[in-house]
Formats: C-alpha cells, structure tokens, sequence
C-alpha cells in the first residue's frame, strides 16, 4: 500500500519512439500519491505511446522508467498487474461475454483464476456501480456501445484496484454527463490515494478535474500543476491555436480559436 | 463452479456411452450377450481399439481448434489453419511414395512420415513467426494477423505438395492415398502416444484455462492484468500443434471437428475457457466417435470415409447454431 505523497512513479531521462519516429527525448517526470495528471498534447506527439511504456507493454527507446522505485523492465508481469493498471484506448472484443465475468477479469492478479472468490463478483458489482453501468450486469459484452463497453473496461481497472492508474482517453467516446462522472471518480481516486494519469483530448475537462498536467509541446514536455502549466502561452505553443481564458465563480474555461 | 462440474459430467456421461455403443456395434452388426463368446472377444479387440483412436483423435482435434481459437481470437480458426495438416499430409504421402520406390510396405511409413511433415511445419512456421511471437503488439488485430497469414501460406506450399504426391502416384496407390487424406481410423499403433501427448496437452490448458481467458481478449489486455502473454502463446501454439501432428498422424486430415466441436460448445455454453476445453477434448472425443460408428453402420458393409460423415453432419449443425445464435 502506498500513503498520500509516495513516489509511484518516475521517467528518468525517458526516450520513446514509435515505429521509425522519435516522440519523447528526456523527459523527467515523477508522479505521486494522490495526483490526477492529465496528459495533453496533438494527435501523434506520443501520449499514447508514454502510457504504454509506464504501463511496462513497450520497452523505452532510452532512459527507464521506476514503479514504486523498482525498474519497470525488471518487473514480472502479475507483479506489475498488481501495481499498476491501464485502461486501452480501443476494446477489441471478438468473443461473446457477460459484462460481469468481463469486469471479474480485473481480479486475475490477486488471485483470481481457478478458485475465483464469491466477493469477486461483488467487487465487480460495486465497480460497474461505478461507472454507471449496473444495470448491465447480465448483458452481452458484444452488444453494448463503444462507450459502454469503455466503462466496463474502467471498471475491469477499478477492481484490478492498482496503486498507479494509466487511462489512454477515457473520455473519448463517452457522452457529456459520463464524462463528468468518469472525471469525478478519477479525481476521487486520487483523492483515495492513488495516482492517476489520464490522457486527454479535452483541456476545460483537465483544467477542471486534474491536480497536474504534463503537456507534451513540440518544442518539450511541460510539467507542473494546472494553474502551472494550464496557461493560454504554454497551451497555444503546444496546439498551435489560439486560447482566450474565461473565469466566473472561481471556475476558467478556456475558448480555442484558430 | 457447479454449472462447469455438471455440465462436463454430462459430457462424460455423453462419451461414455458413445464408446461402448462403439465398441459394440459396427459393420457386421451389434453385439448381443447370445452371441458366441469368441465372435464377441473377437470383434471387441477389433472395435475397441478403433474407437479409442476416433475418440483420442476428435479429442485432441477439438483442443487444438479451441486453443487455435483463443490464440488468434478467431472464431473461425480450426487445428490446420496454420499448416500443420498440410504438413503431414504432405509428410505422409511423400513417405509412401519413398516406401514404394524402395519397396517397403506403405502402412509403415506413413505415421513417421506424417509426424515428420508436422514437425517441418511446426519448425517453419515458429521460425518464421519469432519475431512477432516475442513482440507484444497493442492492436490484437496485427499479432495474430501475421501467424495467420503465414500459416496460410505455408498451408498453401503443402497443398501442392500433396497435389505433386497424388499426381506422381501410381493409380493401384491412388486410393488408398485418397482415404488416407479424407480420414482413416484403422491404425491403432499409435494410439498410447497420442492419449499421453492428449493428456499433457488438456492438463496443461485446464492449468492456465484462466490465463487463457484473458489471452482471448486481446494480447495488451492479458499482459496488463498479469498474464505472461508471450510465454503463454508459444506454450497454446506448442500443445496445439503436438495435438493436430499426433491427431493427423493417427488418421490422417479429418476436417470439421476441430473448427465445430468448440464452436458448438462456445455457443451453446459460452467462451470460458475453463469450461470450453475440458468440454472441448470430450465432446470432440464423443463426435469422432459417433461420426465414425456412423461410417462403419450406415450403409453396412461398406465402410465411408469418416471424414466424410464429420462433413457431411458438421456443416448442417454449425449452420443451424449459427443462424439461431443471431436470432
């Protein structure tokens, strides 16, 4: 278990590449305990590519990356399962499934293969209470929307239950209100404890929810919290548009314009 | 638990009888407890052996597809997609002809032939796949698309091989070589072997059923909640292949069981692996079985290729399952 504060995760001079293109060089970055980091930054600059590599699927061009101050590369695999999640930015499914079996698959770290634990199916209930979908339970994985079946890949990560929380887009095919909701259960994530590092194409809903922000700009990382990094100079050199910030009751949105 | 434990008890219960009502009745009729006590020991030592073979071939047949299927997440995936009959098809009809030309007798070349062919194929098909059996590809579709493809190929490859065997052969051979294709389960021989490779092969999938699970929605999804996916790949690819190269060197290229026995059984009982390949290993052994008491009963005493019979009531059923399934 981790307490509000530890290092859980850390880039040392992290290098990433993606086929033949160099995306990240050097980046140093740490996140702890009881942060929410959005991820921003263009289609193609590498936020994908960044949260597979902390989530251990591909080997960093140079540098290396530490979960809970251990070598990813040196991790075995169920260890890792047990320290950190990621939620894919796509579900492919080819087979048939119930939602609640689907969701159950989140407990294989902790010992859920053969002998799987009545409270499993518990935890599964609570998780897809969760994210909305309870009423679900029983239904067919395959005949569920692309969000849908989002959120029960969310809460397949909630009952994984890791200390490090990675989600590639989590709001990218949810309507509004699910949006809402699934930025609110991240933050309150966070606030459990854990670390939690989302991308995101969305900067109102980063400004609002997250703790921190890691932009990812042509000309280098930016990283800080978000009253740090979230500012309308640093946002336009990395989007290349323009950004005019709007506050009222103490919260800010910002309006794009080309 | 429970449901898992009735329903294979049931299955068992299906194979048991399957077998005896195989081992009793055959070509020249059903046995009878009025029957002469040596026409009865006779036929018994003649029948039991032959449906055990059917019942170990269709066994290790259907393990194999419903592992193929989970592997390259393909419903439509069966125990020869990556080439492994072709090879010892080819292997086996190479070896009779080489058995010909020297003048040894055929029957004995045939099973080292075709074991040798599965392990060419097997040996070509890692080699060429090893790099994308060490890399973990993100997107499902890529990983399984290139064993897939060059499975294919190499299916392709042994085709005209066996093309090349069967026009080269001589015509008094060509029958015999024909039915060796389609399916034969006379030959026993190697019938300890394979129950033993088919033992290793189901103890070791009902051990990792649970990984398995993961690993049949998608590669990335099963390494992130902590399966060793690419261990665990080349360990389904390996018992596949020993089950399809100890079932067709057995008895030759019996078509359908392997792709419709698990298909069946995922749609009437769903994808849990746990459930599907025990499942897998009886209901494949009961239908080969079945399949082949029909052969040698049908239009007694003819006896039909048994491979015929496997297609001939495969396609019916799989069409019928999958047009309701929709529904």
């Amino acid at each position: 278990m981790s307490g509000p504060g530890d290092m859980i995760l850390q880039a040392r001079q992290l290098g990433l590449r993606a086929g033949k293109r160099d995306l990240l060089t050097g980046l140093d970055w740490q996140v702890r305990a009881g942060e929410f980091w959005c991820v921003l930054g263009r289609n193609g600059i590498g936020k994908s590519t960044l949260l597979h590599a902390a989530a251990g699927l591909q080997r960093p061009q140079a540098g290396e990356l530490l979960l809970q101050g251990q070598p990813l590369a040196d991790m075995p695999v169920p260890t890792m399962a047990r320290h950190r999640g990621l939620l894919l930015q796509q579900q492919h499914d080819a087979f048939s499934l119930p939602v609640l079996e689907a969701v159950q698959a989140g407990r294989f770290a902790h010992g859920g293969g053969w002998g799987q634990p009545d409270e499993d199916g518990e935890l599964a209930r609570a998780a897809l209470e969760q994210v909305g979908l309870v009423a679900l339970a029983g239904q067919d994985l395959l005949q569920l929307s692309g969000g849908e079946r989002q959120r029960v890949a969310l809460a397949t990560l909630l009952v994984q239950d890791p200390d490090l929380y990675l989600l590639d887009e989590p709001t990218s095919h949810q309507d509004i209100a699910a949006q809402l909701q699934i930025m609110q259960l991240l933050r309150g994530l966070a606030g459990q404890g854990k670390a939690v590092v989302a991308s995101c194409h969305d900067i109102n809903l980063a400004s609002r929810f997250a703790t921190h922000v890691l932009l990812l700009a042509a000309d280098g990382p930016h990283a800080g919290t978000v009253s740090q990094v979230m500012v309308p100079s640093l946002l336009e050199a990395a989007f290349a548009c323009r950004f005019t910030q709007l506050s009222r009751d103490g919260c800010s949105v910002f309006l794009s314009s080309l | 638990m429970r449901r898992l434990l009735s329903l294979l008890a049931l299955l068992l219960l299906v194979s048991l009888l399957t077998l005896a009502a195989a081992a009793l009745c055959g070509s020249t009729g059903c046995l009878r407890p009025s029957s002469p006590a040596d026409t009865v020991s006779l036929l018994l030592s003649l029948r039991v052996p032959r449906a055990l073979t059917a019942f170990v071939v269709g066994a290790a047949l259907a393990l194999s597809g419903a592992l193929m299927q989970v592997l390259l997440r393909n419903p439509l995936a069966d125990p020869y997609v990556l080439g492994l009959s072709g090879g010892s098809a080819a292997g086996a009809l190479l070896a009779m002809l080489a058995a010909l030309h020297v003048g040894l007798p055929v029957a004995a070349a045939t099973a080292p032939g075709a074991l040798l062919g599965a392990a060419l194929a097997m040996t070509l098909l890692f080699g060429l796949v090893r790099q994308s059996l060490r890399h973990l590809a993100i997107s499902p579709l890529l990983s399984s698309q290139r064993l897939l493809l060059t499975g294919v190929m190499l299916a392709a490859g042994f085709g005209a091989l066996i093309s090349l065997a069967l026009s080269v052969a001589p015509d008094a051979q060509l029958r015999g070589m024909v039915f060796w294709l389609i399916g034969d389960l006379d030959d026993a021989r190697l019938l300890p072997l394979a129950s033993v490779v088919l033992l290793l092969a189901l103890s070791w999938s009902l051990r990792h059923a649970p990984s398995l699970n993961l690993l049949a929605r998608g590669d990335a999804f099963a390494q992130l909640l902590g399966v060793p996916v690419l261990r665990l790949r080349v360990m389904s690819l390996c018992a596949a292949s020993a089950c399809t190269a100890m079932a067709v060197a057995m008895a030759g290229t019996i078509g359908f069981v392997g792709l419709v026995v698990p298909h069946t059984l995922r749609l009437m009982w769903g994808n849990d692996q746990r459930l599907l390949l025990p499942a897998s290993v009886l209901g494949g052994g009961a239908a080969l079985t079945l399949a082949d008491l029909l052969a040698r009963t049908v239009v007694a005493p003819v006896q039909l290729p048994v491979g015929v019979i496997t297609a001939l009531a495969g396609v019916p059923v799989f069409l019928w399952l999958l047009a309701r399934s929709r529904a």
